[in-house]
């Protein structure tokens, strides 16, 4: 038997069937969480915009799946809460200003191990203006390129040439 | 292609972001390759974990949102029951306000009556 998928769990939550809540909630938990923390970097706060958009999209207007999926309105629901929460609090500016200076490259001599490139790239991710860590983090939370650009409320053109400018960057920050 | 030409492709084909043709490349070099493949399992692993999809909020959080679940469930009913009866009420109230007036005594009898002599 095929699972149910998250619209219907959707429906079935809505309705007040606190299984399907669960099944919907163990699907997203990690990833809407990781995404909601890594833009807002307090855990405080991440926790309460992660539960603020369960609670909208439960016991909000019924969501319409016609042109985006459940993922892509719950998404989009808890970043428009992130950036509320950054534009009302001091955090704004951290997030949106210069990252700290980077780490020295190395010269080439240098050869990178495996494991000393893996947490370069890491550090390169934490240090992405926050327009690509957003883009970063809904694009390995497993999001579609239309997803995104519903969450993001941009053009689907937007996000692919976002996603290059992220590549860029990335691979800029590598040797 | 070798080694150090699929090398750059590796990081826009593990965030979708490659061309068809780099997609096929990368797919053609990996699958005959061990020491690349390994390199992009490396790779696959540091954006998964930068996506820190390890951490979860606290139990609490689900709990509360359960709770939110159940309390819907429980309130349906109730929901129901009120909008029945304001229904009922509505309809009823309707009635009233579309039902014809009581008919009135004929106006002949009323204007030719003669005074009563009990009254003058």
């Amino acid at each position: 038997m095929t699972p149910p998928t998250d619209e219907q769990l959707y429906e079935r939550a809505r309705r007040g069937d606190v299984a399907a809540f669960d099944q919907l909630y163990a699907r997203w938990e990690r990833r809407l969480f990781g995404f909601v923390l890594r833009l807002l970097h307090d855990r405080s706060s991440a926790e309460e915009v992660f539960h603020d958009a369960f609670i909208e999209v439960l016991e909000g207007p019924r969501l319409s799946f016609a042109q985006a999926s459940f993922s892509a309105w719950l998404f989009r629901v808890a970043r428009n809460a992130c950036a509320n929460r950054l534009r009302s609090n001091a955090r704004k500016s951290a997030a949106l200003q210069l990252w700290p200076a980077a780490e020295p490259s190395p010269t080439p001599e240098q050869s990178l191990t495996e494991s000393e490139r893996a947490s370069r790239l890491a550090e390169s991710v934490r240090r992405l203006p926050h327009a690509l860590a957003e883009l970063f983090h809904l694009r390995a939370s497993g999001l579609s390129y239309e997803e995104i650009s519903t969450v993001l409320g941009v053009p689907l053109g937007t996000v692919k040439s976002r996603l290059h400018t992220l590549v860029h960057q990335l691979k800029g920050d590598l040797p | 292609m070798t080694c150090a030409e699929l090398e750059p492709l590796l990081m826009p084909y593990e965030l979708g972001a490659s061309t068809p043709a780099e997609r096929d490349a990368c797919e053609t070099h990996l699958a005959a390759c061990p020491a690349c493949l390994a390199a992009f399992l490396s790779l696959k692993r540091v954006r998964e974990d930068a996506a820190a999809f390890d951490e979860r909020p606290s139990p609490v959080v689900r709990d509360r949102l359960r709770a939110r679940v159940a309390a819907r469930s429980r309130r349906r009913p109730v929901l129901w029951a009120a909008a029945a009866a304001a229904l009922i009420a509505a309809a009823l109230a309707l009635k009233v306000l579309l039902q014809p007036p009581p008919p009135a005594p004929p106006s002949s009898l009323i204007d030719s009556a003669p005074p009563s002599e009990d009254l003058l």
